[in-house]
């Protein structure tokens, strides 16, 4: 007799496909390092994270047809839905629109500490969340910076991303 | 700007996902040619495949898969998470206990030629798959063992995979 099957709902099969997709990341690292050692495998890690935090904000405009980016208002729409799609749902988080050219993310809660903590590393570990964040900036053909302060190593798993942008 | 369906989502993501570990690809060769990336390659996404059925298997409250019927079941399953419609692979059954992939197209063919390594590339796709029956303990064989790229040698891909299900 088959195994009685659960019918899973679209939100279900989402989140199963962003988990695996983070873990197919994380394999993809840990064999790096099996190869190469920690140091080229995140120089490798921040390389690929910047190559793919470019690819993913432009395929989120074009889908979407968002348009451009003029404002605060605009931009806090398109990373509200850009944390939903790209963020596991263990990733906590707040937007706040500070003034007309800043923008903070704060993580109250980061997926990549925890991965990090159970895996033993936080002290070697290097963040590529303003690598990630530098690339959403350019596919959105934004002026500015990000700011991070901490590392992994210094974060306890919160932090405080800030976007300053010119319009 | 239009809201996303559901479907749209779930091929973002896996178009991101697919992306992601091209990338991973492409840094890995400039970094250490194109031997040491085929063996990362493979070994990174067997990894992943054994746990990504794992995790599906688990959200589908399927414990084990005991007969030809069960993996039918759950192989439709996984198919509706992780199918996106530029895969172009269609699987079939053509017998009892086999399974038959055939690619119309190959992403994973397109890309690596494109980067100009097709001749030496080592197929990373049915590792996933074999990765899944890692995973259900499937005991299998593989007509036509296939190290190399065979969309890339003969035009076209297919396997054949037979299974042998313990009583």
């Amino acid at each position: 007799m088959s195994p009685k099957r659960v019918e899973l709902t679209a939100r279900q099969k989402e989140k199963l496909l962003r988990n695996i997709w983070l873990l197919h990341d994380g394999r993809w690292f840990l064999k790096s390092v099996e190869q190469f050692g920690f140091d080229t495998a995140t120089t490798l890690n921040l390389a690929v994270v910047k190559s793919i935090g470019r690819t993913e904000m432009k395929q989120l405009l074009a889908e979407s047809v968002f348009g451009e980016v003029r404002n605060m208002q605009d931009l806090q729409a398109l990373m509200e839905m850009a944390a939903l799609l790209y963020f596991p749902e263990e990733h906590k988080y707040e937007f706040k629109v500070v003034d007309n050219n800043t923008f903070v993310g704060h993580v109250l809660e980061c997926y990549v500490h925890k991965m990090v903590s159970k895996a033993g590393t936080m002290a070697i570990h290097r963040c590529a969340a303003k690598l990630r964040f530098d690339s959403w900036c350019q596919a959105m053909g934004l002026d500015g910076e990000v700011i991070n302060e901490k590392d992994t190593s210094n974060c306890n798993g919160t932090c405080e991303i800030i976007f300053k942008i010119k319009w | 700007m239009r809201t996303l369906q559901r479907n749209e989502l779930k091929e973002i993501l896996i178009k991101n996902w697919m992306t992601h570990d091209a990338m991973w690809f492409y840094h890995c060769l400039q970094e250490c040619g194109i031997e040491r990336t085929n063996k990362i390659n493979k070994a990174a996404v067997r990894a992943m495949g054994t746990i990504e059925i794992r995790r599906i298997q688990k959200a589908l409250g399927v414990e084990k898969v005991a007969t030809f019927e069960d993996f039918r079941s759950l192989l439709e399953a996984t198919w509706d998470i992780v199918n996106a419609d530029f895969m172009k692979v269609h699987f079939s059954l053509p017998s009892q206990n086999v399974l038959r992939g055939d690619f119309e197209r190959c992403f994973a063919y397109e890309g690596i030629k494109r980067i100009g390594v097709i001749e030496q590339y080592q197929c990373g796709i049915f590792e996933r798959i074999y990765g899944w029956f890692d995973g259900m303990g499937m005991k299998h064989s593989v007509f036509p063992e296939v190290e190399g790229c065979m969309m890339h040698t003969d035009g076209k891909c297919f396997r054949e995979i037979a299974f042998s299900f313990d009583r």
